[in-house]
């Protein structure tokens, strides 16, 4: 059996489409936009978060980012990447705009963290792990780091990567190997 | 047993993994929703507007209006419908109550409600992981084979919920009868789920240089329901009206009017032999003045359209107005508007 067509009338549509059929529905139906940012916002700001100093930095550039894709959404088109690769672009864009870039990466001190109910103890060693991870990311080229961002925050594809930072399939799965490759050196995990 | 490299790629994700607070969400929703509600989409200015011109034969375009479909990580399961707007509403609170439930390896699937007209048949399904495995970070359950007297209905579309925690989902599935319309009557109806998704972020992919990776998997079932439901045969109204605007046709083959849905199909016409044309952006369907709303297009490579309408009439006699404003072929569009009357008696 076929996956169903979602959202889509009788279009025979895999599931992985989803984005892209809200986005197309999306270029003159508000709702369907707002089904997009609900199901896109923390991935944003997860990824904008990374990239910025502070929570509200981020709650910023995330309205901001989708204010930008709201007002640039009827002339919105499938291209490489996708939907969420175009997303990114922008968030992209609004960090690099604001000029809120930084080099290292945030310890997210002030963010709520979904294990604060773990013995006090093994926070405090999970601190210091994360520490010890942050430094070996603040260690990558910025690209690296980009692409490290997009991987694991905004939990985009290789392909996805691709489209954002504007390098080919292969030239990105490089550059995350080059990125990953780099952290090891820097970050032992004990087992 | 884990490796390093998955040990590292887990600490990466746990690392940015960070929620916002409760507070900034709810203000980043606010702002959002307030832009939303002042957004004129595809204004007079904006809009590329042209000529009907020779050009490249166009692709399929879906469109649709889509619903919000928000839910609080700790809603009540069966809430997370309540929280679906639009046609997709329509399941829980048109349909009837049929509670079938089945549990296989531990993922519980469950047929709440549905709905049935001439036009549709329509399931809310909700989908648990009783034993909430690790790693599970979303599910979703629409994917179904549906069967009745007169044959196997064919793919619609449907909806899953932002999930309940991450073991726990709402869907809604509509399927398309094999026969059009479907008579008035109690049918039985058999349901087949062949598998659910699963999206798991906790096995990363294989290896760096990996393509495509994708965190959603396949659990197979089945899961199989049975159960009768009484269908609201509606009314069928076949207009084959066609209005022109220069050189370009738009014909109303057939109306399904229920109460719950009305089916609208048509057809554009005309245009360089090889170019095809499509209704596109806003389209009124009035019936006795009231305006009915258009929820789904489904456009085919031949230049025929189906709409579906959010609501329907209780008694399909009277004036009815379908007004078509644009045409799209690509990136080229005619403005109209195509204006289509006819009474049904």
């Amino acid at each position: 059996m076929d996956e169903p067509a979602v959202l889509t009338g009788e279009l025979e549509a895999p599931i992985e489409d989803v984005d892209e059929q809200l986005a197309l529905a999306a270029r003159s139906d508000p709702n369907a936009f707002g089904q997009l940012y609900r199901r896109h916002r923390l991935a944003v700001f997860r990824y904008l978060r990374a990239r910025t100093t502070t929570a509200d930095a981020a709650e910023e550039l995330t309205a901001v980012t989708f204010e930008r894709a709201l007002a640039a959404m009827p002339r919105y088109r499938a291209s490489g990447g996708g939907v969420l690769a175009w997303l990114f672009r922008i968030a992209r864009n609004a960090a690099i705009d604001s000029g809120r870039r930084r080099s290292t990466t945030p310890v997210f001190e002030d963010v709520e963290d979904r294990r604060a109910t773990i013995a006090p103890e093994r926070v405090a060693l999970e601190n210091e792990e994360r520490s010890t991870l942050v430094a070996a990311i603040d260690r990558l080229t910025p690209m690296q780091r980009e692409a490290i961002h997009l991987r694991y925050a905004a939990r985009l594809t290789a392909g996805e990567i691709g489209a954002v930072i504007g390098k080919s399939d292969q030239a990105t799965q490089k550059l995350l190997s080059r990125a990953l490759a780099t952290i090891r050196e820097n970050y032992r995990v004990d087992d | 047993m884990s490796t390093t490299d998955d040990r590292l790629e887990t600490s990466l994700f746990d690392l940015f993994a960070v929620q916002p607070h409760a507070a900034a969400l709810g203000r980043l929703d606010e702002r959002i929703d307030r832009r939303l509600r002042s957004w004129t989409p595809r204004s007079a200015g904006a809009a590329r507007v042209a000529r009907l011109r020779p050009g490249r034969r166009a692709g399929v375009i879906g469109l649709l209006a889509a619903a919000f479909v928000i839910a609080g990580a700790n809603g009540s399961l069966k809430g997370l419908y309540f929280f679906l707007a639009g046609p997709f509403d329509t399941p829980w609170h048109r349909g009837v109550e049929v509670n079938q439930s089945q549990l296989v390896d531990g993922y519980r699937v469950t047929i709440d409600r549905a709905y049935a007209d001439a036009t549709s048949l329509a399931l809310a399904i909700s989908v648990v992981d009783e034993l909430e495995r690790p790693g599970t970070t979303q599910i979703e359950a629409f994917s179904t084979i549906v069967t009745d007297e007169a044959g196997e209905y064919s793919s619609g579309w449907g909806a899953v919920s932002s999930p309940d925690g991450a073991f726990a989902a709402v869907n809604v599935a509509w399927k398309t009868p094999a026969v059009l319309p479907l008579p008035s009557g109690t049918r039985t109806i058999h349901v087949e789920l062949p598998f659910i998704r699963v999206r798991d972020d906790s096995i990363p992919p294989p290896n760096a240089d990996e393509v495509g990776w994708d965190p959603w998997h396949r659990v197979a079932g089945p899961w199989t329901f049975d159960f009768e439901i009484d269908v609201d045969g509606g009314t069928t109204i076949t207009p084959d009206i066609v209005t022109e605007v220069d050189g370009l046709a738009v014909r109303v083959t057939r109306v399904i009017a229920a109460s719950s849905v009305v089916r609208v199909e048509m057809q554009v016409e005309g245009g360089q032999p090889g170019d095809q044309w499509w209704p596109y952006g806003k389209i009124e369907i009035r019936h006795r003045g009231e305006v009915l709303s258009v929820v789904t297009q489904s456009l085919k490579d031949d230049g025929s359209a189906v709409l579906m309408t959010d609501g329907g009439v209780s008694d399909a006699s009277g004036a009815w107005t379908i007004t078509i404003n644009e045409v799209e072929r690509g990136d080229t569009r005619l403005v109209g508007p195509w204006v289509l009357r006819f009474d049904a008696p």
